[in-house]
């Protein structure tokens, strides 16, 4: 107990002492001139609103998709594009429409620019990285 | 003989008679002939106009239509704004399409409804709500059976059209979707007997030939509506018998053909109802957009009245021009409605005091964009032939914004004045452009050719090719970042005098601005500075051809050339191509071409065609991010750093000023999440400014953002980028309470790779406990 009372004591010395070495190198005259430092302000994230809004547009893009209405589904997820450009599931949907119309060369690139904003070990990231093997593999028309 | 001779004679004269006879059957036969087959003509050509395609139709252009979601930033000027454009009635409740209720941040909006490429958009009765310059809530009102996707398209402001080579402007609407009121007040003032009459009324002829007669001249036309159809469509004005002659035939043949209906329908869209420039205002719909920019299901009776008003003479009853002639005929057409009794006595009282309740002059839309109209025909003149734009009534949709267009040329308009009277200029002689796009999809928002707006003439934006200056140093800086083991935000560069010497002996000796050397510098602080020398030691330890590369990567697809000069920008460029190349940037990396058109629908809204998004992976985007952020320092400490007197300091914004030799071109390109803005200010003559691209374009970039609803970048760091305190002045890394560090992003592989590397020695700039508990703090 008594030792750990010394140690204690011999912390706080110490740390008093880094602290007022520092108090020392602040009132230093030549160093209040440092310039501003330039702090790039982080923009809000979107909002839970616009969140439901484009989720609800996913979900009448994936009907114009599954009714074979590819380009529906294209204008559509453009028009997510326009509220959302970060959200991934947008571009998986351009992927796989623009594959479906035969466009090998935009849903490939439509995948790789969805991968940048998923999530890593997401499940629209597998998805994406399915539908870009398939790509690689693909012959062209499907 | 002699008796012989007389019966020779009467003989002879007989046989004389006979022949005129004969030949006078002949002849008469022959003019019968003549008018018959002339008759036959005239039918043909009756029936062959009537029943084929009547008109060439205008194309119609259409702005964007505003989508309204929750979390969509939006001003209330803006929305305000986009209402007013679409004609909205402002109301104390709302009962119909086309009208709007507000109240403090709310809006009971009713749309109207409108068939898109991608299908109808339905009349729909909604709330928004605003709050904090977003759409705060956005409900459904009324019909609860309706889609519950919270997002709603407004039916998009017309902007233009394409016209037919008579400069015919025509919005075709069949009988049974016009006003009835319109219709029988038509028939009321200029034709009461039309139902009755076969195309010719002989009554109105006497009595329009005794007022004549009596006054000396042509002071009234008898004509019934389907001669003045007939003189419209058929015929000219002139005033001449055979003229009248044949209108009267064709009158008759028009109603042995057709009915009353189609007759009626064809005056409607045929009658001529006044003028917008250079183009003819023709039929009532087209009408009701020209004077009130309302369709005519939403006119009042006072202003179908106006409408029945002009018909009498567009350019003597012109609303504008003669208001108090237009308010003495429209009253008239009121008090015939009444006789008639198409209005009771009550609403008679009522209409009579009314104002004319047209649109104010300048508003007219069809005059109002040619800059933006200039960018639609050529990108459609790759696909339609001219005739067909001028003559099929296409229906295009753009993505042009008319709120932020208006901005655009406010600010550009305004800090031209400001500018001129400042540094004491002649007057109305320095010129600008202003290109705006959305970022993402390189569609252009917003496009101004020069000072003067509204005139058609040289577009800046498009047409106008000048050496860019610092605009091209990113290039220069992003081909740096893609070899990341060499290069970094915190590499140092040499900034001191540089001087290359070319192929033909001649030297270069770029200088900097300040005509000042800074020594060893970070390429962070060389390009938010833009010093010269620095970017040249750089761009030539490089390679000229590299630096080419990253611009034609970047979609710079005019002539590069490859000299020394290059990296400071002795490239020529439109402002249309400066959008192009930082768009790229803005869009971390991905190409897309500039776009103006979104679809083409039929006259009948079919779809035609439709323009996808295009995107192209083109430059790394871990390089891109590094450079974006020397691009934002450029805007907080850098030379773009005095648009922070007008932006708030919250929005983060990257940007690049750009100055020419003798200050000819004052540049600048910048953007923000949702926005990318070029403007260039400068002499058409090449003379020299006494702006740089701080001063100068800077000033109407900065207006022009301030004005509108966007977002700051996004502050995710893209996979593989990480940032670390640097100790600025030895390039060294450091940490976060050193003294002269500062925090910036690096390509975590390379970083790795050079691992272990020396530390700057750190000096606290807080005591060390004090700063650990502030940052143990929540």
């Amino acid at each position: 107990m008594r030792l750990s009372g010394w140690y204690q004591l011999c912390g706080c010395l110490m740390l008093l002492s880094l602290a007022a070495c520092s108090r020392q190198q602040i009132v230093s005259p030549e160093r209040i001139v440092e310039p501003r430092r330039v702090v790039i302000p982080a923009s809000p994230p979107d909002s839970p609103s616009l969140k439901a809004s484009v989720s609800s547009l996913l979900g009448r893009i994936e009907a114009s998709y599954s009714r074979g209405q590819w380009p529906l589904a294209i204008a559509e997820a453009e028009r997510g594009l326009r509220m959302a450009r970060r959200k991934p599931e947008l571009y998986l949907w351009l992927a796989r429409s623009h594959w479906r119309l035969g466009h090998v060369e935009e849903a490939r690139h439509f995948t790789q620019l969805g991968l940048r904003y998923t999530e890593v070990d997401s499940a629209v990231e597998r998805r994406l990285q399915g539908l870009l093997t398939e790509l690689g593999n693909s012959q062209g028309h499907r | 003989m002699t008796r012989k001779q007389p019966r020779r004679s009467n003989r002879k004269s007989k046989a004389s008679v006979k022949g005129r006879r004969r030949k006078l059957k002949w002849l008469l036969l022959l003019l019968v002939a003549v008018c018959l087959l002339s008759l036959l003509v005239v039918d043909l050509l009756v029936r062959v106009k009537f029943e084929g395609k009547k008109w060439s139709l205008p194309s119609q252009v259409f702005a964007r239509p505003l989508e309204l979601y929750p979390g969509l930033p939006l001003q209330a000027e803006e929305l305000d704004s986009e209402l007013q454009g679409l004609g909205y009635q402002i109301v104390q409740r709302v009962t119909g399409p086309g009208q709007v209720m507000k109240n403090r941040g709310r809006y009971h909006i009713y749309s109207r409804g409108f068939r898109f490429w991608d299908g109808l958009e339905p009349a729909r009765e909604f709330e928004v709500r605003l709050a904090a310059d977003r759409v705060n809530q956005l409900r459904w009102l009324g019909d609860e059976s309706v889609d519950s996707a919270l997002l709603v398209r407004l039916e998009p402001q017309k902007i233009g059209g394409i016209y037919p080579a008579q400069k015919e402007d025509r919005l075709l609407v069949r009988l049974q979707d016009i006003p009835p009121a319109l219709g029988e007040a038509l028939i009321a003032v200029e034709d009461r007997n039309f139902t009755d009459h076969h195309g010719i009324s002989l009554l109105g002829i006497l009595r329009a030939s005794w007022v004549n007669l009596r006054a000396g001249g042509v002071v009234q036309g008898g004509s019934t509506l389907t001669q003045q159809l007939v003189k419209n469509f058929y015929l000219n004005q002139d005033r001449s018998f055979v003229r009248k002659g044949l209108e009267v035939v064709m009158s008759l043949l028009l109603e042995l053909h057709y009915s009353k209906a189609e007759i009626l329908e064809t005056y409607i869209n045929e009658v001529y109802l006044g003028q917008s420039g250079s183009h003819a205002i023709h039929g009532f719909a087209q009408a009701s957009q020209h004077y009130f920019h309302k369709p005519l299901g939403e006119l009042s009776q006072t202003q179908l009245a106006l409408l029945v008003a002009v018909v009498k003479g567009a350019s003597y009853y012109n609303p504008w021009r003669h208001p108090e002639r237009a308010l003495e005929r429209r009253n008239l057409v009121l008090q015939i409605m009444a006789r008639e009794g198409l209005v009771d006595a009550q609403q008679l009282q009522v209409a009579m005091v009314q104002p004319l309740d047209v649109v104010a002059s300048g508003r007219r839309p069809s005059q109002q964009y040619p800059a933006f109209m200039q960018l639609v025909k050529r990108q459609l003149q790759r696909d339609y032939q001219d005739q067909d734009l001028r003559s099929e009534g296409l229906l295009i949709f753009t993505s042009f914004s008319p709120f932020v267009q208006q901005r655009a040329e406010q600010a550009l308009s305004s800090r031209l004045q400001a500018l001129e009277a400042q540094r004491q200029l002649s007057p109305g002689k320095l010129q600008g452009a202003a290109l705006l796009m959305s970022v993402g999809n390189a569609e252009v928002l917003a496009l101004v050719g020069g000072r003067r707006a509204k005139f058609a003439g040289f577009n800046r934006a498009l047409d106008m090719r000048r050496p860019v200056g610092s605009l091209i140093k990113p290039a220069v800086y992003l081909t740096a970042l893609q070899q990341p083991s060499d290069y970094d935000l915190a590499s140092r560069i040499s900034d001191g005098p540089v001087t290359v010497s070319g192929p033909d002996g001649s030297l270069w000796r770029p200088r900097n601005f300040s005509r000042q050397s800074h020594g060893q510098v970070p390429l962070v602080d060389a390009l938010a500075h833009s010093y010269n020398q620095a970017t040249a030691r750089l761009g030539m330890q490089l390679g000229l051809s590299r630096v080419k590369s990253t611009l034609v990567a970047l979609g710079v697809g005019a002539p590069v050339p490859e000299v020394p000069a290059m990296l400071l920008g002795s490239v020529n460029l439109s402002p249309l191509e400066v959008a192009t190349m930082y768009h790229t940037l803005a869009a971390e990396g991905v190409y897309s071409p500039p776009q103006a058109v979104r679809s083409v629908l039929t006259a009948d809204h079919r779809p035609l065609q439709r323009y996808p998004l295009r995107v192209e992976q083109r430059v790394d985007a871990k390089s891109v991010y590094l450079l974006n952020y020397a691009l934002q320092m450029t805007m907080h400490q850098g030379t773009g750093r005095s648009a922070y007197r007008q932006l708030p300091d919250s929005l983060a914004v990257a940007g690049k000023t750009g100055t020419t030799n003798g200050q000819r071109d004052s540049w600048f390109a910048g953007f923000s999440r949702d926005h990318l803005g070029v403007v260039w200010l400068g002499y058409d003559n090449n003379d020299k400014t006494p702006l740089t691209g701080s001063t100068g374009a800077l000033s109407v970039w900065s207006e022009i953002m301030t004005s509108l609803s966007t977002r700051g970048l996004a502050a995710d760091l893209p996979r593989g980028v990480g940032l670390h305190w640097v100790d600025m002045a030895t390039g060294l890394a450091s940490g976060e309470n050193c003294r002269g560090a500062q925090q910036l992003p690096f390509i975590e592989a390379a970083r790795q790779a050079s691992a272990g590397q020396e530390r700057a020695p750190c000096q606290w700039r807080q005591n060390p406990l004090e700063f650990w508990w502030q940052k143990l703090r929540p």
